[in-house]
């Protein structure tokens, strides 16, 4: 046993490496400079994953369930993928919660996990006036399966590899691959009236 | 129309592995000249691509500038028990409960204005990394600060009171008040070398300082050596920045382990003349380390003396109470 001493060098100069071991040690800096430099991060895979309005929220619910589960936070995987794999649950919880309530209370079987394209439910009109914001990429998103837009947005917004994905989301890598092909087939759909309707060029 | 072989791009598949660069050459080959007569195909991966650079180009706004600070008040009202101590999360669950019951705390110290001292270690570049300490407020000291300790200097076995145990070692901080006015029967020998480590700011007086979640910190990195984060000297601190917190393992009996570390040298030379608390994690809670609490109780003895360094238990250690089964896991020490 030794003598462990917490250092007070500033947090900004320490990586997540050091910094989620500090928190977990009870280190509340280290953990708010944890949270400083991720929010925005978050937030932008949130923005993504279930749309800006509740973006704000879900961010939040991450940053409260990695608090909370700092004791179980083992290191294998860098503090940046555990937080991919709190957000990935957060939106697929949000979404389970949402399709339960719409198959209670709407009687449709929405859930879905399928690999056919999903039909967004507008009228090409409606779909060239949603086109005019940046918004509409956001409803199509929010259209697909909950489970693949986390491994959407790593891969294609974040650009991160397979196999970083794999490992953040505990997910064997062929699994990462289909859900992120079906994901973006399934986007195509969703966004092929915005390219008909001559927004973006072929 | 369901053939996908003699159409890959009608495969998502295919596409996504298009897209990524993974296809075979043979297979790539093939796509290329079937493309070349197929507008389906063509069309489709020129949709799939146009669809993933939409994605991608469509960047969300960013988030409010007050979304962390939102973000930490929130961290911070989750754990109120913790945010009182500002030390003690992440380590057991069970604490937030515990701190209700948390006895009171030690100690002593104040601050100590060194500004000759500091000079003098400013000149001598190369040496022992200069670290600034913040002279602590009292926003979390339930006690008023004990008076400030005799400079007589005292050798080992000395007074239990944990008020007039000062121990001085003659060098340039023998003025400074020891770490034995903290805790009764402490004896502090800082080393010679690691002495002059210490560049403190007056104290400013502050109100009852919050949790650090309440606010971002500015903290600046006072080290000038590249020693590892472990470092007992890498302490530097502002006003306003979190206690800094040194752990201490014990074993099942509550025993410290072996202080006559260099570590632990340089650790009680730093804690020379600064308020602490010491908190005792035990039985799944933590509980600050009171001298009130002065039923003696052969549990735990905290810290052994060494009798290299001198140093010892604090009394107020070795007389808190612990319940059968609690098993003592470590010592924290909340400097500030």
């Amino acid at each position: 046993m030794r003598v462990r001493i917490v250092p007070q060098l500033s947090r900004n100069d320490l990586a997540d490496e050091e910094l989620i071991p500090l928190s977990r040690e009870g280190d509340e800096e280290a953990f708010a400079e944890f949270v400083r430099r991720h929010t925005a991060t978050v937030h932008r895979w949130m923005a993504r994953a279930v749309g800006e309005q509740e973006a704000d929220d879900l961010t939040q619910e991450v940053f409260l369930k990695a608090y909370r589960g700092l004791s179980r936070f083992r290191g294998e995987a860098p503090p940046r993928a555990w937080l991919a794999s709190i957000a990935d649950n957060a939106v697929k919880n949000r979404y389970r919660a949402r399709g339960r309530f719409r198959r209670i209370f709407a009687g449709a079987g929405e859930a879905s996990g399928a690999s056919e394209p999903v039909e967004s439910g507008r009228t090409p009109e409606e779909d060239a006036r949603a086109a005019e914001s940046g918004r509409y990429v956001t409803e199509a998103l929010k259209l697909l399966p909950a489970e693949y837009r986390m491994p959407v947005v790593l891969r294609d917004l974040e650009e991160w590899s397979y196999e970083e994905i794999s490992t953040s989301l505990a997910l064997p890598v062929g699994t990462v691959k289909s859900r992120i092909s079906r994901g973006r087939a399934q986007l195509r759909s969703l966004l092929a009236p915005l390219m008909d309707s001559g927004k973006i060029g072929r | 129309m369901k053939n996908d072989s003699s159409h890959p791009a009608r495969s998502g598949d295919f596409l996504s592995r298009l897209h990524d660069g993974e296809l075979t050459a043979a297979e790539r080959v093939h796509f290329e000249s079937h493309r070349a007569r197929c507008p389906d195909c063509r069309k489709a991966a020129a949709e799939f691509e146009a669809a993933l650079s939409l994605f991608r180009r469509s960047s969300p706004s960013p988030p409010p500038p007050d979304l962390a600070a939102r973000i930490l008040r929130r961290l911070q009202s989750a754990a109120p028990s913790r945010a009182r101590f500002g030390v003690v999360f992440g380590i057991d669950v069970r604490w937030a409960a515990a701190f209700a019951v948390a006895v009171i705390a030690v100690i002593v110290g104040s601050s100590v204005v060194l500004q000759r001292e500091s000079a003098r270690r400013e000149a001598g570049a190369g040496g022992p990394i200069p670290v600034i300490l913040r002279g602590g407020g009292s926003a979390v000291r339930p006690s008023p600060p004990l008076p400030r300790p005799a400079t007589k200097p005292q050798v080992e076995a000395g007074p239990q009171s944990p008020v007039s145990a000062p121990t001085v070692s003659p060098g340039p901080f023998a003025q400074e008040p020891p770490l034995s006015a903290m805790a009764g029967e402490r004896r502090i020998r800082p080393p010679e070398e690691s002495a002059p480590r210490l560049r403190t700011e007056a104290r400013k007086d502050r109100p009852s300082r919050p949790s650090t979640f309440a606010e971002p910190q500015m903290l600046r990195s006072e080290r000038s050596g590249g020693e590892g984060s472990a470092s007992p000297s890498a302490a530097s601190a502002e006003p306003g920045s979190p206690a800094r917190l040194v752990f201490i393992p014990l074993d099942g009996e509550g025993n410290a382990p072996d202080l006559a570390t260099p570590d632990a040298g340089d650790l009680l030379a730093d804690l020379r003349g600064h308020e602490y608390i010491l908190l005792v994690e035990a039985g799944g809670r933590v509980r600050e380390a009171a001298p009130s609490e002065a039923r003696k109780s052969a549990r735990p003895r905290a810290m052994t003396r060494d009798a290299a360094t001198g140093i010892s238990a604090p009394l107020s250690v070795r007389k808190l109470r612990f319940k059968p089964g609690d098993r003592p896991r470590r010592l924290l020490l909340k400097v500030q």
